[in-house]
């Protein structure tokens, strides 16, 4: 302390000091409000922009897939259902209001559809040939996002594309045969060679069938329609495969011998029609 | 003024005796348990969002399989959520505004609770997701009580610190620090 010799100074002195005090505190207080909103603004902002870059990179790869859609002109599949939600075995032979409609859920990339497609797949074919079944594939490629590659887009987009030839059924049962035993995050899965050429050839798509076929695949003509019936897939509440409904409702076809005739009375009674 | 009568300023010893007063050298007890709180909730968050956001398809998918959102939000919630729960954790992490951290993240854990037991109880067989992965997966492989227990835990960790949001080595404690001017003003005099 300063020695004071009368009260006026000490007393003026001490209200300078006073508002000295309050200034360097408004000062203080203003310092940490600038520093509170910089270091929050800051923060917001990161958090907005991470927040925007990732849903641009969502609308980015939305527009990739419609932007390879638009390669080629898009085309249908011949034996696509009514509400263009699947592909139909043996349609012609059978009439939906007599015959029981089971409705499939695969994915190419699925290791125990090939075992569903092993066990099952002959008795379920053997009732749709003889018109007593109709069978309704909806193929979903959720196991490219899982496995991070595109093969189940792309044997789907042959298949659809081998519906054009007559030859979906033949093909569908070549793809899983030829699933690779080991599925691991990054593979390739199907390759070009196997889906466009190899595959083909063993079913008998040749000549200009395989040109246009050919043709067909490489434009990925059908990757609009694959993409459509997993979409529809998804909107269904489907969320894994295999899944089987008939009428609407869960079918669990591991409760039925892979018989025709104990198969078909499951199959009949599931969609209310007498055995 | 009442300060002016303080033991500290008769004896003429200027040691700043505000600043003291918020950080005492000997931490409470709580302190610590917030310090604790922060790391486990918002390290937990931080894992979960940096395993997901490698395959942001995966998680849309893992957010499908629980069939609550309409198909058209699973989208974006898929997209969002990992993102969030790094920026969120971070925070918790760094104690930057712990308390809206903390019920950001303990509100987080309530709709992971709600969306597993909502499963649980539609009878659905799948994996949270929580940390990537997630779908559906054999009636056998669920672990919803786990989950459940985990994210309680989680949750409660958040509640404490919107509760007591003071936390050891936390950024809010630099941030958030009293002005301090009285200290240096007693050094000064002014020129009378």
């Amino acid at each position: 302390m300063s020695k004071k010799t009368s009260r006026q100074p000490d007393e003026a002195a001490s209200t300078r000091r006073e508002q000295l005090r309050l200034q360097q505190e408004a000062a203080a207080k203003r310092a940490r409000t600038t520093r509170i909103i910089g270091v929050l603004a800051g923060v917001l902002a990161v958090a907005i922009i991470a927040l925007v870059a990732v849903l641009v990179v969502q609308q980015n790869n939305d527009k990739d897939a419609a932007a390879a859609a638009n390669k080629a002109a898009q085309i249908s599949a011949p034996n696509l259902n009514d509400d263009k939600t699947g592909i139909l075995i043996n349609p012609a032979d059978a009439d939906p209001a007599n015959v029981p409609t089971l409705v499939v859920y695969q994915d190419y990339q699925c290791p125990i559809c090939k075992q569903y497609e092993e066990f099952y797949g002959t008795p379920l074919r053997a009732l749709a040939t003889s018109g007593k079944l109709i069978i309704d594939n909806r193929t979903m490629t959720f196991m490219d996002t899982n496995l991070k590659n595109t093969a189940s887009t792309r044997a789907a987009v042959g298949a659809t594309c081998a519906d054009v030839s007559g030859k979906y059924e033949a093909y569908h049962d070549a793809v899983f045969a030829n699933q690779s035993t080991e599925e691991v995050v990054g593979s390739e899965g199907y390759s070009d060679q196997l889906l466009r050429v190899d595959i083909p050839t063993e079913i008998g798509i040749t000549g200009a069938d395989l040109t246009s076929f050919q043709a067909c695949y490489d434009q990925q003509a059908t990757l609009d329609l694959v993409n459509s019936i997993y979409e529809a897939a998804g909107r269904a509440g489907v969320n894994s495969t295999p899944t089987y409904k008939v009428a609407d409702k869960v079918f669990d076809l591991s409760k039925f011998a892979a018989n025709t005739d104990e198969l078909l009375a499951g199959l009949r009674s599931a969609a209310g029609m007498t055995p | 003024m009442t300060r002016l009568g303080a033991p500290g300023y008769a004896m003429g010893v200027i040691e700043a005796p505000a600043t003291a007063a918020t950080t005492p050298t000997v931490r409470p007890w709580q302190d610590w348990v917030g310090l604790l709180a922060r790391l486990i909730l918002g390290v937990t968050l931080l894992v979960a969002g940096l395993l997901k956001v490698g395959n942001l398809g995966k998680s849309v998918l893992a957010v499908r399989a629980f069939q609550i959102l309409p198909y058209d939000l699973t989208a974006t919630v898929g997209y969002l959520l990992p993102v969030f729960e790094i920026i969120v954790g971070v925070l918790l992490v760094l104690g930057l505004f712990t308390r809206i951290s903390a019920l950001a993240g303990a509100l987080l854990m309530v709709a992971f609770i709600i969306g597993i037991v909502s499963a649980w109880s539609r009878g659905l067989s799948l994996d949270c997701g929580c940390f990537g992965g997630g779908g559906t997966i054999a009636p056998e492989d669920t672990r919803y009580g786990w989950d459940i227990i985990r994210d309680l835990g989680l949750a409660a960790c958040g509640a404490w610190l919107v509760w007591r949001p003071r936390s050891v080595a936390a950024l809010d404690t630099w941030l958030f620090r009293p002005i301090s001017v009285f200290s240096d003003l007693d050094d000064q005099e002014p020129s009378a």
